[in-house]
């Protein structure tokens, strides 16, 4: 098989093909150290602007410069002519989503490898990434907001019904996060807190239980599913 | 139980899902680090089947009379494939035969003189030691009359001891005279001191002959007959020695002649014809690029940022894009870092160096001069 496999790669253009082998391993080279940086970037970032297209975009991006790079090898006429596509595909084509810059990216490079004659780096790099991708996604890589939820109610200032609010939330969620806090009139104030459910079921159990508290009103509990996660 | 506990297979579930990216990501490290192994284990190397390149170049200045062979021509070896102008060294032969003809004249009549003089020499010998013997005859002859006659005055002498008997006898008696007395006793006494006389000459004579005889012998030794066909090789010495010189200088140009015929080296095929009847060349200057017919080599290259050391003899798998993969040995490895072939470089841009490996063709395996092969290097035995 691999006799076969590197006759078939002999008969492509010397000028950046690369055994089997070391395709594979400059895929997988690109998947490790990707895979780290996007960890870093999950584990460092702060604040709402946090994607998970972004975090997922990290990894698949490595592997599909690693395998642009097999396919342009040490060619000036073939690294210019992906520069042109990309150019025309960005400025043509609007682009909002990194995951979709990813795949655009991807489908290049793809198109890049086939028509030099590097079929086997196009196959190898098409298995290793998209198996990558499936991967990502069935294990919700870099998802952060499993369970998460937004509770908004109002109570009176200052009373209990805020301080056992406070409380059941921090007994039936994994975390709790203050949001906002806004007078709401009549003595009343607004409260908003993101919270992150143990469980994706207790949310109505959890709506019951802040309703029961005496004094809490105008209770509004917000769910953000994974698949809408950004 | 708590409203909010949470269930264990969705504990499971969600632990699983947090541990999975590291399994893979482990996993993913475990392959890399397997593949970079392999990769390190088993060198490959990138190389082209080249033929052997054989230049004939001119041996000597001269200028090229006549180019025997045209580009793609097949040669034998030792087949002429130029020839350069001889005139002018067919001169100098000329000159050094005649130098050398007259040299051996001029040994044969020195030879003719000496052995001339040297029969004069044994001549003048000859008779001197006939001389000598000569002498020595007549001295034996001498001594021996000598001899004899002292010999006669022994017996006259014993004579006239009787007679003075006779006469001292008769004078007592006085039937003789007193004077004939005297007369005999004188005539005895003069005979006594002639014997006498005559033997200290003859031990003389006996002396000088034996001194004589001594001479002889002596001579003899000395003036031992040279023979007539043997001459003094001092004499001639000088002679042979310009003979010698001059038969050198006749294989000097004699080699050089031969020099101006250029021939090819091996059996193969004519590349290149670099010079043209009537040009001139120095020595070492190419004239003709002869290269086999078919590569017996690949050469192989090992880039310089690569790691990688090979043996003289070791076990390597060549493996083209045609034909079945040939396992044979290096033949030889460069011991400098030189500048890599133009179409060995991976950047046509820029620089490399590398290191060259040959790696001899198994007999009956034939390739096409240039074709590329992929040279894996086994592990060393």
């Amino acid at each position: 098989m691999t006799d076969f496999l590197n006759k078939l790669l002999s008969l492509t253009d010397p000028a950046g093909s690369a055994s089997m082998e070391v395709s594979l391993l400059c895929l997988v080279g690109a998947f490790v150290f990707g895979q780290v940086v996007a960890w870093v970037y999950v584990w460092t970032h702060k604040g709402p602007s946090y994607s998970v297209s972004m975090a997922r975009s990290l990894i698949v991006l490595s592997l599909v410069v690693a395998l642009v790079m097999l396919v342009i090898g040490n060619s000036l006429a073939r690294a210019f002519g992906l520069f042109g596509a990309l150019a025309l595909i960005r400025f043509r084509t609007p682009v909002k989503d990194a995951r979709d810059t990813v795949f655009l990216f991807f489908s290049v490079a793809v198109g890049i490898a086939a028509g030099t004659q590097n079929l086997l780096g196009a196959a190898a790099g098409t298995t290793v990434i998209c198996a990558v991708l499936c991967y990502l996604h069935l294990a919700n890589f870099g998802s952060r907001r499993e369970n998460g939820g937004l509770v908004r109610f109002r109570c009176p200032s200052g009373g209990a019904a805020e301080q056992q609010a406070r409380d059941l939330l921090k007994r039936a969620c994994a975390g709790v996060s203050l949001l906002h806090m806004r007078d709401a009139g009549a003595e009343l104030m607004e409260y908003a807190y993101e919270v992150r459910l143990r469980d994706q079921d207790h949310s109505p159990v959890l709506a019951a239980a802040l309703h029961d508290i005496d004094g809490v009103q105008d209770l509004s509990l917000l769910m953000q599913d994974e698949y809408v996660e950004p | 139980m708590s409203a909010f506990t949470v269930p264990w297979s969705r504990r499971v579930r969600s632990l699983t899902r947090t541990l999975v990216p590291g399994v893979v990501w482990l996993g993913a490290v475990l392959l890399l680090v397997n593949l970079a192994g392999r990769r390190t284990a088993i060198p490959i190397l990138r190389g082209v089947a080249e033929e052997l390149r054989y230049t004939v170049s001119a041996e000597t200045r001269g200028r090229i009379q006549r180019v025997a062979v045209v580009a793609n021509q097949a040669v034998e070896p030792g087949q002429v494939v130029a020839v350069l102008d001889d005139r002018d060294l067919l001169l100098k032969l000329t000159t050094a035969r005649n130098e050398l003809e007259r040299l051996r004249a001029e040994l044969d009549r020195a030879g003719a003189v000496e052995v001339r003089r040297g029969i004069e020499r044994r001549v003048q010998t000859d008779a001197d030691l006939r001389r000598f013997a000569r002498d020595i005859e007549q001295s034996h002859i001498d001594t021996l009359e000598a001899k004899a006659q002292q010999g006669e005055d022994r017996i006259k002498l014993q004579g006239l001891e009787l007679r003075l008997e006779r006469s001292k006898g008769l004078a007592t008696s006085q039937l003789a005279r007193g004077a004939r007395l005297d007369d005999d006793r004188t005539a005895r006494n003069a005979l006594k001191a002639r014997i006498e006389e005559r033997r200290a000459v003859i031990a003389e004579m006996q002396i000088r002959l034996e001194s004589a005889k001594k001479r002889y012998a002596s001579y003899v030794n000395e003036a031992r007959a040279p023979d007539a066909q043997t001459v003094s090789p001092v004499l001639l010495r000088p002679l042979e020695h310009a003979i010698k010189a001059q038969e050198a200088r006749l294989a000097r140009i004699d080699h050089e002649i031969r020099q101006l015929v250029l021939r090819a080296p091996t059996r193969g095929v004519v590349a290149q014809v670099l010079m043209r009847d009537g040009e001139v060349v120095r020595a070492g200057d190419p004239i003709v690029e002869v290269v086999e017919p078919l590569p017996g080599t690949v050469v192989a290259w090992i880039p310089e940022e690569q790691p990688i050391v090979v043996v003289a003899g070791q076990r390597v798998v060549l493996s083209r894009s045609t034909g079945p993969t040939i396992e044979t040995r290096v033949a030889r490895v460069g011991r400098r870092v030189v500048p890599l072939p133009r179409r060995m470089l991976t950047d046509l841009g820029r620089p490399q160096w590398g290191t060259q490996v040959n790696v001899s063709l198994p007999k009956g395996v034939t390739a096409r001069p240039g074709e590329a092969f992929v040279v894996r290097l086994l592990p060393p035995e």
